[in-house]
This record gives structure tokens, sequence and C-alpha cells, in this order.
């Protein structure tokens, strides 16, 4: 009785691992397409209301989803406070805070940073192209992330049953 | 340290160190000046200091700290919210408004895009005027510009640096909240410059009254038409009239029935009628009072009805 017990615990604890990894990467899509979404909000802010970038991430953050709402509020807060000599430093400090769970990779957080030198420098026609840029980026990083998803998702499920099924059989 | 933490924020951090060491009331400091490779200098109480490493206000200019060019940037940086692009209008003027109504003024390379002013480059140079709110400063005027219950178009002339603009600000405020000569009326204000109201982000900072309107950064004589048409104000405040569409703007708020109080550079009545625009005004009678500022900020030194007659002059009492 036990045996089978610890044989369907090895079972469910593998496809887990299998189906928590798929889980990760479709967080990811939703998380990306979130923070494109709230730079579009940020574009919009500049474009219109010729906003600052205090105001216009606080803004950009009170119509956010909310997987990156806390970023840009928290963008908004910080600025506000000029306690960094850049708008760089702001924006990769939050990045660092609020978006380095596992929705996220290194390579989205730099592309941030990246983001972070233009933001501020010359006029609004080059924040809305930097911008602009950032979102056309994203956008192809998304689909990127789509597809990885499509061909790997069911993989990673499969590998996390057939993993258990291989343990059990080798314990067994 | 007496000064605003909103106000040293706006500084390097080198120089927010200094500010934060130096023992001065910010209701006496008038201005901050900042220019590259120059000593950090300030005035303070009508007198001009250099300003030490160590926040000690002195007279000898070698003992005053040098502002480097990194500092300039810094500050311009922290002064923008690291958001120049935000302020490219202003920058064109030549300046900008910052939270308290503090004025800062910009110099350096200007970039030109045919005969206009595009930007403004390499900033070297920074003045930070300070707005002081000086509640009750136009009491003793109220009576000469209220006549038998009704408010009259004024005109304050004055220098610069003169305290026009406060006066303004007071009677506007006064007018609004109402007066023992008046009951409150609806103000509406166009501040071209962001001067009378000191507006951030839309809100005035200073205490404008509580039936005021405020249109900030508006071109005086579209505002004061935009003002009529919208807001129906009783009184219509704008600072420092100069031009033509002015003159035209201020007599259609006349015809609606509308009172005007406006403020413009001069040092007499004399003064002022030897240039065009406003020896039109003046012999026309536009205005009803001019109220004539003295050399001492605030002082008022002449009033004159729209004859011309002498309504009060320094030397007697104005209270």
């Amino acid at each position: 009785m036990l045996r089978w017990l610890g044989m369907g615990v090895i079972l469910f604890s593998c496809s887990s691992i299998g189906v928590t990894a798929a889980q990760k990467m479709k967080k990811r899509i939703q998380n990306l397409y979130d923070l494109r979404e709230g730079m579009m909000l940020l574009q919009g802010e500049i474009r219109y209301a010729k906003a600052t970038l205090p105001e216009a991430f606080e803004h950009a953050g009170a119509h956010a989803a909310p997987s990156c709402k806390a970023f840009f509020e928290a963008v908004g807060t910080q600025m506000e406070r000029l306690e960094t000599r850049s708008a760089k430093e702001v924006l990769v400090r939050c990045a660092k805070e609020e978006l380095s769970g596992p929705g996220f990779l290194r390579e989205d957080l730099e592309r941030l940073e990246r983001l972070g030198e233009q933001l501020g420098y010359l006029d609004q026609e080059m924040q809305i192209k930097g911008l602009e840029f950032y979102i056309r980026q994203q956008q192809g990083v998304c689909e990127e992330a789509e597809r990885e998803y499509r061909e790997k998702a069911r993989l990673y499920r499969y590998m996390g049953i057939i993993g258990g099924l291989f343990l059990v059989i080798v314990l067994a | 340290m007496n000064i605003h933490r909103e106000l040293i924020q706006i500084f390097s951090e080198n120089i927010r160190e200094i500010m934060k060491k130096m023992e001065i009331e910010e209701e006496n400091l008038q201005e901050i000046r900042m220019r590259v490779g120059k000593p950090f200098l300030i005035l303070f109480d009508g007198d001009e200091y250099f300003v030490t490493q160590e926040g000690e206000l002195t007279k000898k200019k070698e003992d005053g700290y040098i502002i480097t060019k990194e500092e300039m940037m810094e500050t311009i940086s922290y002064v923008t919210h690291y958001s120049l692009y935000a302020y490219e209008d202003e920058m064109r003027q030549g300046f900008l408004t910052i939270e308290g109504g503090h004025r800062i003024g910009i110099a350096g390379k200007m970039v030109m895009e045919g005969n206009k002013v595009k930007s403004i480059k390499y900033i070297s140079f920074l003045n930070i005027r300070l707005t002081h709110e000086k509640k009750g400063c136009a009491n003793c005027l109220l009576p000469y510009i209220i006549d038998h219950g009704r408010i009259c178009h004024t005109l304050l002339v004055s220098p610069p640096r003169g305290g026009k603009t406060t006066i303004l600000r007071d009677l506007v405020r006064q007018l609004s909240n109402g007066t023992k000569f008046l009951q409150g009326v609806t103000v509406g204000v166009v501040d071209e410059r962001s001067e009378i109201g000191g507006s951030y982000l839309g809100v005035p900072q200073n205490d404008l009254g509580i039936r005021t309107d405020v249109l900030d950064c508006c071109p005086k004589a579209e505002g004061m038409m935009m003002l009529i048409r919208s807001m129906s104000p009783q009184v219509i405040a704008v600072d420092e009239i100069g031009d033509y569409e002015d003159s035209r703007a201020i007599e259609a708020v006349m015809n609606c029935g509308c009172k005007v109080i406006a403020t413009v550079h001069g040092s007499s009545i004399e003064d002022i009628q030897k240039k065009p625009l406003l020896q039109q005004m003046v012999t026309q009678r536009v205005f009803e009072r001019y109220v004539i500022l003295g050399k001492k900020p605030g002082k008022i030194k002449e009033i004159f009805d729209e004859r011309g007659t002498r309504l009060y002059q320094e030397e007697t009492s104005l209270c």
C-alpha cells in the first residue's frame, strides 16, 4: 500500500515540475504583454499630456495591469523624490525590486535598462520614438515567447510525466 | 537649515549639502544664482552674498563655492524631474516654474530654427527666483481700488522686483475671498508665466482665494477671452501686459462688464505714457486707477485715477 502511495507521490511531483515550467512560460508571456501595454500608456502620457517622467509613470501605473502596476507606481514615486542622478538608476532599481520574480527573465530587465538610458534624453519626439522602439521590440519578444511556449509547453508537461514514470519504474 | 526640502531637492547633491548648512530664513531669500565656473551666489534680504562650502554667507567672492558643469547638469536634471522634454515650451521662453511657484530663469546657448528659438543647450546659468506670498500686503490698497462698492479697472506699475506680482496676488486673494469693503467675487487669473498662482500640475501653490479660476501657462490675450467665455469672471487679473493683442483683449473684457486688474513694467505715470501702447490706454482712460510702486519692494509710491488726479502719494498715510 505504502509503495503504491510513494509511486503516486513521485509521479505527481514530477508531473507538477513539468506543469510549473510550462505555466512559468505562460506567465512570462502575459507579463511581457502587460509591460508592453504599460509602456504604451506611458507613451500616451508623454505624447498627449507632455507629462514629466514621474507623473507619466504614476498615471500609467494607475491603469496598468496588476503584474506591473507596482513597478510603474514605484518608478513614479521614486523619481518624484529626486534621489538618484538619472532616470535610468530609478528604472533599474525598481525593475529589480518589482519585476525580478519568476515571471521575468534577466534579458527582460536588460531591455528596460536600455530604455532607461533614453528616457528623459532630448525632446518629446525622442521619448516617443524611444518608447515606440521598445514597444516594437517587446512585441517581437512576446511573439518569440509565444512560439517557444507552443513548442515547449507540451514537451515540459510530457517530460514531467515521463520522468515521473521512469523514476517509478526504476524504483519499483 | 530653514529652507524647504522641496526647494533643496532641485539642486545637485553637493549644493544640497551646502544649503542644508545655511542658517538663513527662506522667507528672506530672494534669489539663488548659479553660473558654471563662478561662485554660488544668493540674494538675501536685499543684499548679495557668496556662499561658502560650509554654507556660510560671505562678501568675499574668492571664498564662494564654485559651481561645476556637472553640478549644473545635475541640477537641470532635478529641476525638470529628469524630463527636459516636458519643459520645451517654457525653456524657449527662458524660464520654468517649479513646485512652490518658484521661477527658474535659464540661459546658455540658444538653438535657433530660422528666426525662432527652438531650444536651449549648454545651460550654464540659472536664476532661481523664490516666490513669496505676503498675505495682507494689498490691505491698504483696497479702499483706493474699490469705489462705492465697485471694483475699478486697475493698473499696477513698477520696475522689475518692485513687488507688483506679489501685490496682484494678494489683491486677487482678497477680492476672491471677500473683504470688509466688498463681498467675494469670481476672479479669473491668466497666469502666462505661472508667477501669480505658481501652479504646479495645474494646482496653484499660492493662495488665490476661494472664488478664483486660473488658466496656467496660457497666453494673456487668448486666456482672457477663454475665461470670459467659459468661467464668467467678475474680475480678470493678468500680469505684465505688453502688446497690442493684450490691449485689445483688455478692451474686449471691459466691454463684457468685467473688471481688469493688470500689471506693467514702468517707474512712473510719465514713464508708461512714453510707451505707445500704454499711452493710448491712458489717453482713452481705459484704467480707472494707476498704482505706482516705489523703489522698495511692495511700497506704494502714488495712486492716480483715470483723469490723472493723485489720490495718494508716499508721504501721506495709505491706510
